[in-house]
């Protein structure tokens, strides 16, 4: 009886389940397995999961499709994500323009940002990197080098800075989330 | 609003059961208020609707009746597919009653609650279906809807390989 119901009806249905359920639903029949595989907006919320973000906000704000949602999404995947160090992996995770109206030019500030910060990587191989979310930095030596990246949305300005901390050697530090980095 | 509130309408199934209703309690179906509001002169044939049997018609009035008056959901679509992740699968204590029945009649009551356009019976019933769901193997879901796996032992293990990231999430 599930499968009597139109791909539309089925689909409604999965808006309600999470997305690890949406994923073995795939595996039941491959009536299932195609609905699932044609329709964008569980593409979105698979490629969502994958890398890690949530879906911030109305459409009302940019009038974003899903689909150029997910097509963003998509590109910045391949773009920047896998890019390992050697002392953990680079991750630019939850950089607040998804699901957030991100408009070209908005998206190719954050390209050239990130580019940038890890052209700075490719030449500083002794630096460390940390991440957290919207922000990427570094540290070569005593100084840390900041990129906040921007969120559009939420009228979060691209900003870069560095720190002389003075210490040379082995040291660490943390950003605590809690507070405002603005 | 008095006027319409005390109005009885007729209408027929498709298996020839018919219900008089009153106009108010009918029109929580926003495919019936459209209708009636299409008809301007008092019409004494009844309304038919082909896709919904006696037993089913029954079961939709009696949800009908028990929320009417109550506000209908306001035709901003798009505000609302914004929301659909944050929706949760609450169900009223009367409306969790009201829905359990056995799988036939839910999969009725949700072709019934979609052609007749009565969106928050839809909600109630995709709701229930996605809670018996969740958190279930895709064999267990088999079982549960009666489905038959027409993957080849290829296409299984091809997906299944699709699926590995998702695992631990």
């Amino acid at each position: 009886m599930l499968l009597s119901l139109s791909p539309e009806l089925i689909l409604a249905i999965l808006e309600y389940v999470d997305e690890a359920t949406v994923v073995r639903c795939r595996e039941i029949c491959s009536r299932l397995r195609d609905i699932l595989s044609n329709d964008i907006g569980i593409q979105y919320r698979l490629e969502l999961l994958a890398q890690n973000m949530v879906d911030c906000g109305p459409l009302s704000a940019g009038g974003m499709t899903t689909f150029a949602r997910l097509e963003a999404l998509k590109s910045f995947k391949y773009t920047y994500i896998p890019k390992p160090n050697g002392r953990g992996v680079v991750d630019i995770h939850n950089v607040p323009i998804f699901g957030i109206q991100g408009n070209s030019a908005n998206n190719i500030e954050i390209r050239n940002l990130a580019e940038e910060a890890f052209q700075v990587h490719e030449q500083w191989r002794d630096c460390l990197w940390h991440e957290t979310p919207g922000m990427v930095y570094l540290r070569r030596n005593s100084v840390l080098h900041f990129v906040r990246l921007p969120g559009p949305m939420r009228g979060i300005p691209s900003k870069k800075w560095k720190v002389d901390t003075g210490m040379n050697g082995s040291w660490g530090f943390h950003m605590d989330s809690q507070q405002d980095l603005l | 609003m008095a006027a319409p509130a005390t109005q009885q309408i007729k209408i027929r199934c498709n298996d020839e059961k018919e219900f008089t209703v009153d106009r108010d309690v009918l029109e929580r179906s926003v495919l019936i208020k459209n209708m009636l509001e299409d008809v301007t002169e008092q019409q004494d044939a009844p309304i038919p609707l082909p896709n919904v049997s006696g037993p089913v018609m029954a079961k939709v009035l009696e949800y009908c009746t028990h929320h009417r008056g109550e506000p209908l959901p306001s035709a901003d679509t798009e505000q609302s597919q914004d929301e659909t992740r944050k929706r949760t699968t609450d169900i009223s204590e009367w409306d969790q009653k009201f829905i359990t029945v056995d799988q036939e009649m839910l999969f009725e009551i949700i072709l019934a609650a979609n052609y007749l356009d009565i969106k928050s019976l839809l909600d109630v019933g995709c709701k229930t279906v996605a809670n018996m769901i969740k958190g279930k193997t895709p064999e267990e879901i088999r079982k549960l809807f009666n489905i038959v796996n027409d993957f080849t032992p290829e296409e299984e293990a091809q997906i299944k390989k699709e699926n590995e990231w998702a695992e631990d999430r």
